[in-house]
């Protein structure tokens, strides 16, 4: 079309490009089919990939403080494991329950990434009492070195726990259970490899949980002998055998009928396919020889038996609490999920079928559609990440939106056959020279909203806005490359009875476009934009009610009354010691805590804390000082104080040790705990303003009687005490890197690394000036440590940048827009009704009671992604056809029937096929699936009926000459 | 619903865990065991990790009294005694807590310039009152407790008046630890450090005071101490003593008798403190008692360590009482727990008995 002087400069783009699809297509094809087949070898070996610390603000300030006081207060990814007597069963104290409490310690002190100075129970030593006496202490481990399973001992046992103060935190408040508190470090600082939280959530529910629940249990045994020569199994083995070489290398064998492993459950359904093909790791040291050999042993490789499990416990129940074990049961829950997407992919292809007439053509979109996620996954996989589970949304949202835009194409391609009468080739050439430049630009204008996504700082969000734009950089090849090619090749059989049923099928819907056509015409124009009026007024006054973060009890991405839940409730409603802390570290300097005017002002922040609305209780170095004080003094309550004199302070403090979590070495830091009610967010912005409070109070008032010091000097001295713990954290992060990297790095190897002696001069010269301040300050009271801390910063930054980023994406669609068409009224028309569903998104979150966190902060980009090439293909359409001389409700109409038809088909497929969603069994996917629905069906109706609306005020058709007759064709 | 009980029940023993409780602390016999001195570090403290490292103390900074905070839970932290003014409840407690109550349930609190702990109260009539405390505080009401003035703080003594005994509008003891003995005779305006080397020379805890029926002033403390003044506080003799272990309070018995209570529930009464002889209640406990109180029946009522109430009746009848934690639990409940937390003073109001602590002021029916 058109000469070569009128030519457009997108138009000799589209020439430019054409060769490349339509010269050789087998050649293209050919490679595209090869470069598939290779992206699709490279996601088969894509791993799920959760990760605690990528889910958190790293850079928040708050974040800095938890990683700055790691080794001494610990994190924040807790697994615990509560054991409760089933009701009607008593006190824990019996030898039955205190066998299977002693050994789900010792499970849980060897799980894979285990803390294990912070694994904590009854049966661990740093549990003790401690009781007055006449004439001094006595005080012990709650459960005795000599402990033996008889009724004195159980009667001691009962007696230490309660003078040791446990019953609430490690027994229940009835004493009915007890608990296991432990940690996870996501990177093992030996090996510096990545956790891997789906074998640590197996292990919980096999070996921790089936052990106790399970009457059976499966004992597996080799077939065959099994063999290994040694120097293979060195480089894997824990000992790097570089020092010492075993002699021979011989191999060596493990006989078959050897028991390599057990377990107390069998998988079910798909599960059990899954697991088939998971070979077991079994360690073996062969006599004689000090290295352990591993051996990876294939299921087939091994037989296994049923036999009755001695450690079946019919009284107890298990609880497993933890991020570890919510990602396990949600990886659990994925199987089902891909499913779900598979009946939405066939529920789609079958009202594909039905709106096309042709099952081959049918196939097309919904095969460019899932070899883009194919590419996608391998793309994923070569940049080095693997599936979040959280983000399980994206490949879906990429599908979907390769749907959209494949539906279009085809739809268009048969009008040219049906209407214009071209054969299969022409009417691709010709759809792709209409298409492929709106098409293109609404796929970048995705990938742009995608891609400002990722200014937010919390890598989970970062690698979703990677994830999709290389799924919608995948759109664009199989869409504009691969769909034309592929419909190049499709036969319609007879064109005219190809024709004639196409006009058969469409002329069902004819009265439907000719009544919408009617938008365009001034009053129900004004009505439209009067309710989008309407809508956008209600979804700003709702959208307030919208929450940041999680307000309900455990954890929302699963159902309510899913394990995992119901393991919360049951262990909320049993301690005393709620799930719910945050600790705030109290800095100062090194061996302050014998100071009475330093303990002080901790005391009164804990007792303010105390007073503050959502905090139910606070533990302190100096609470629990008092309490040893008043110990001394015959537990007189008047002594219940800290002491004024020093040595009376010290021996205040001495009985205290560090693995209290109270106090570190040097005595320089020392946290608070703070057990909030709930962790919505209104209690954590009560809780982090009154900390605020503190701060300025205390710190005023130290002011007034420290006069050598002032607030300048005091916020350096804070900001130099930070950069030490920033510099530290480095210094880890930058080892850990160095020993993923070299696997088996020595010591001085790592020693003489140039990036750690300029790590470690940078430590020293932190330290340096750190130290070279030495005039007292106001203990700085510093956010915050432990999981509702993390809550905290993730609350604040997701609340600091919900709004900056939704303008930013704007922003950036904006700009696309704008460069696709070159006028401003493209951007009033689409942007507009996109504008609105946005912000109704936020409403209908607040409706259905979904919080604002970081897996749902990109939904207001994603769902401008899902909107944009809905609003962009009818507005070029509507626009051409005024362009070419149409008056208005025809224009309109012909826009209906070329792309509006495909945008109410795409909204409502995909709606009806994300409807499954709701049966799902996360409770993440079903809110996810509400929302699609809502998006597909409000950017489909926003498109439809609002944009034209907008529309017909601002686009004018062109005048024409008397008698000339409007002929349409694209203007760019 | 606030629940300070939790303190109690989630009182990690980790903290109290004696990992590396010293030799020294072992070898701390008898049980007086607070012998700490405010003497100059070198001579009390053996070597000591902690201290060893503690940085030189720098200049103190003169420690200035700070206003009490008015807090809402106020009434639940940890209180020390209450009295009946006979026009209003009045308890103090910790952080400068002054706290006023016409009901027994409902309790406002009165700002006071200091912070310190407050450990006792006494009023000379329904107007005139004293507040001692830690850090040496000494307030004075005499608008019946709506205003306290500040008449003495010295934190850098180190040593915390325990007791204070108003026997008139003008005349005032105040008890404290390491023979700490004020006296004012002009309703405080001047306060000075009463001689009485009799029962000073020990620099022993005095625990408690109070007044016999015959006016004279029996005041209590470590190793079974035993004070008696016959003149207002201005001479004094150490009385023979049943116990040697540490008396808490005393309460006035007949015209010149007393009953004295102290550490393992150990109840000692006599007709006569200075013949004697003294006899020893069966309390059937162990318990310590830190404060008691006479009961309009002629009983008395002790109260004590981890919640311990007793009950005496006029002839000796022991019986044991547990007092509910007020509140209410998640499902509105009312709470059925005991007090676990220990009570240091108790007064009789309403039929029934109030009680403070640890867990803040508590009621019980009697």
């Amino acid at each position: 079309m058109g000469d070569a002087q009128t030519m457009s400069t997108s138009t000799k783009i589209l020439r430019a490009i054409e060769p490349i699809i339509y010269a050789k297509p087998r050649l293209t094809m050919t490679i595209l089919v090869l470069l598939t087949i290779f992206f699709g070898a490279v996601a088969s070996k894509i791993k799920p990939d959760a990760g605690y610390d990528k889910s958190i603000p790293l850079d928040h300030p708050y974040m800095q403080v938890l990683k700055q006081y790691q080794a001494d207060f610990g994190g924040a990814n807790n697994v615990l494991v509560a054991l409760i007597q089933k009701p009607g069963k008593g006190e824990i104290y019996n030898g039955a329950f205190l066998a299977s409490l002693k050994q789900a310690t010792d499970e849980v002190f060897f799980l894979p990434g285990v803390d294990r100075s912070r694994v904590s129970s009854l049966f661990t030593p740093d549990v003790r009492f401690v009781e007055v006496v006449e004439g001094g202490f006595k005080g012990g481990n709650v459960i005795p070195a000599e402990y033996a399973p008889n009724a004195e001992m159980f009667a001691l046992v009962k007696g230490n726990t309660q003078k040791g103060g446990h019953v609430g935190r490690f027994t229940t408040k009835d004493q009915t259970g007890a608990m296991i508190f432990s940690e996870l470090l996501e990177v093992d600082p030996v090996s510096g490899e990545k956790l891997d939280y789906a074998a640590v959530a197996e292990i919980l529910e096999d070996k921790v949980r089936g052990r106790f629940v399970s009457p059976k249990k499966y004992i597996y045994k080799l077939n065959t002998d099994v063999c290994q020569t040694p120097d293979v199994v060195a480089a894997e083995g824990e000992q790097p055998a570089a020092a010492t070489p075993p002699p021979a290398p011989q191999e060596t064998c493990v006989k078959a009928g050897t028991q390599v492993w057990e377990r107390f459950g069998q998988p079910t359904g798909l599960a059990a396919v899954v697991d088939k093909g998971k070979p077991i790791t079994y360690k073996f040291k062969p006599e004689g020889q000090d290295n352990e050999l591993v051996f990876s042993i294939k299921k087939s490789q091994m037989s296994f038996e049923m036999v009755d499990n001695p450690q079946y416990n019919p009284d107890v129940d298990v609880h497993i609490l933890g991020f570890a074990k919510v990602v396990g049961d949600i990886i659990e829950e994925l199987v089902p999920v891909v499913g779900f997407f598979l009946l939405t992919l066939v529920m789609t292809q079958i009202l594909l079928w039905a709106y096309l007439g042709s099952f081959k053509l049918a196939l097309l979109p919904l095969v460019s559609s899932i070899t883009a996620v194919i590419w996608e996954f391998g793309l994923l996989k070569l940049f080095g990440k693997g599936l979040d589970p959280f983000a399980i949304l994206v490949p879906f949202l990429i599908l979907s939106i390769s749907v959209s835009h494949g539906v279009q194409y085809c739809n268009s391609w048969v009008g040219e056959i049906a209407n214009n009468g071209r054969n299969s080739f022409d009417a691709s050439v010709e759809t792709w020279r209409r298409l492929a430049i709106y098409g293109t630009m609404a796929i970048l204008t995705g990938v742009v909203g995608f891609a400002l996504i990722g200014l937010i700082p919390i890598d989970i969000i970062r690698e979703m806005s990677l994830n999709a734009c290389l799924g919608m950089f995948a759109i664009v090849i199989t869409n504009k490359i691969m769909m034309p090619i592929m419909l190049t090749w499709i036969d319609v059989g007879d064109p005219k009875e190809f024709a004639r049923k196409q006009e058969q099928r469409d002329a069902i819907f004819d009265p439907l476009w000719k009544l919408l056509s009617n938008m365009v015409l001034m009053k129900p124009a004004i009505i439209a934009i009067l309710i989008g009026g309407l809508l956008l007024g209600w979804s700003l006054w709702k959208g307030k009610e919208l929450q940041v973060g999680d307000s309900q009890a455990g954890v929302p991405e699963l159902l309510p009354d899913s394990r995992y839940n119901k393991d919360t409730a049951a262990v909320t409603a049993n301690f005393a010691i709620g799930t719910d802390v945050m600790k705030v570290i109290a800095e100062t300097d090194p061996e302050a805590c014998v100071k009475y005017s330093v303990m002080e002002q901790i005391d009164r922040f804990g007792w303010r804390m105390d007073n503050t609305e959502g905090i139910q209780s606070t533990i302190s170095l100096p609470w629990a000082s008092r309490q040893v004080n008043m110990a001394f003094s015959e537990a007189a309550p008047k002594f219940k104080v800290l002491p004024q004199n020093q040595f009376t302070m010290v021996q205040a403090i001495t009985p205290i040790p560090t693995s209290s979590g109270l106090l570190n070495s040097n005595c320089s830091a020392m946290a608070v705990f703070i057990f909030t009610k709930d962790h919505k967010a209104s209690t954590l912005e009560r809780i982090v303003q009154e900390v605020g409070r503190y701060n300025t109070e205390n710190s005023a008032e130290f002011y007034e009687t420290n006069t050598d010091v002032n607030p300048e000097y005091c916020s350096k001295k804070a900001d130099a005490r930070r950069d030490v713990g920033n510099a530290r954290v480095a210094l880890q992060k930058y080892t850990e890197r160095l020993k993923k990297k070299n696997p088996g790095i020595g010591d001085e190897a790592i020693n003489n690394d140039e990036g750690i002696k300029k790590l470690n001069a940078e430590i020293d010269t932190t330290k340096a000036t750190l130290a070279g301040m030495d005039k007292f300050c106001p203990v700085n009271f510093a956010l915050a440590s432990a999981q509702v801390g993390v809550m905290a910063a993730t609350n604040e930054e997701v609340h600091r940048l919900e709004k900056p980023i939704l303008y930013i994406v704007y922003a950036g669609i904006i700009i696309c827009v704008f460069l696709s068409f070159f006028e401003w009224q493209s951007i009033v028309a689409i942007m507009l009704p996109l504008a609105l569903v946005s912000w109704m998104a936020y409403a209908v979150m607040a409706v259905l009671g979904i919080g604002m966190k970081t897996a749902t902060l990109p939904v207001v980009a994603l769902a401008a992604g899902v909107g944009v090439d809905y609003g962009i293909y009818i507005y070029a359409t509507f626009a051409d056809a005024l362009a070419a001389g149409f008056k208005r409700q025809a224009a309109y109409n012909k826009t209906l029937k070329l792309t509006g038809k495909a945008v109410a088909f795409t909204g409502l497929t995909l709606s009806f096929g994300v409807l499954t969603w709701l049966w799902s069994g996360l409770q993440f996917q079903r809110d996810m699936g509400k929302l699609l629905v809502f998006m597909f069906m409000a950017n489909m109706f926003g498109a439809l009926l609002l944009l034209p609306a907008i529309a017909s005020f601002i686009l004018k058709p062109k005048e024409l000459a008397p008698g000339e007759e409007p002929v349409f064709k694209p203007r760019h | 619903m606030k629940n300070p009980q939790l303190k109690t029940l989630t009182a990690a023993a980790a903290l109290l865990a004696l990992a590396g409780i010293s030799p020294w602390l072992s070898a701390q016999e008898g049980e007086a065991a607070p012998t700490e001195e405010a003497a100059p570090a070198e001579e009390t403290a053996p070597a000591e990790e902690r201290a060893a490292e503690a940085p030189a103390a720098a200049p103190a900074a003169p420690i200035k009294p700070r206003p009490s905070e008015i807090l809402a839970l106020t009434s639940k932290g940890l209180m020390l005694d209450v009295v009946n003014t006979g026009k209003h409840l009045i308890a103090v407690g910790d952080r400068g807590t002054v706290i006023v109550s016409n009901n027994g349930a409902d309790w406002a609190q009165v700002q006071v310039p200091v912070r310190s702990p407050l450990t006792a109260v006494s009023f000379a009539d329904e107007m005139n009152g004293w507040i001692v405390g830690h850090d040496a505080v000494i307030l004075a009401t005499k608008d019946g407790g709506k205003s306290w003035a500040m008449q003495n703080f010295a934190p850098e003594l180190e040593k915390p008046f325990l007791d204070v005994i108003a026997l008139d509008a003008s005349n005032v003891l105040a008890f404290g630890a390491y023979g700490l003995l004020y006296k004012t005779s002009d309703g405080g305006t001047t306060w000075a450090m009463a001689e009485a080397p009799e029962i000073r020379a020990d620099e022993l805890h005095f625990n408690g005071v109070n007044k016999l029926a015959n006016g004279s002033v029996l005041a209590v403390g470590e190793q079974g101490m035993l004070g008696l003044s016959t003149d207002g506080g201005a001479t004094w003799t150490k009385l023979a003593s049943p116990y040697d272990g540490s008396y808490y309070g005393a309460l006035p018995l007949g015209e010149a008798g007393a009953v004295v209570y102290g550490l393992r529930g150990n109840v000692y009464k006599t007709t006569d403190v200075v013949k004697g002889p003294w006899v020893q209640v069966q309390t059937n406990t162990v318990a310590s008692f830190f404060g008691a109180t006479a009961l309009p029946d002629g009983g008395v009522a002790l109260v004590g360590l981890a919640g311990a109430v007793l009950k005496l009746d006029a002839s000796d009848n022991a019986t044991k009482l547990r007092v509910k934690v007020r509140g209410k639990d998640a499902l509105g409940r009312e709470l059925d727990k005991d007090v676990t937390g220990s009570f240091s003073s108790a007064a009789p109001f309403a039929g029934g008995l109030l009680v403070v602590g640890e867990q803040g002021v508590q009621s019980l029916k009697l």
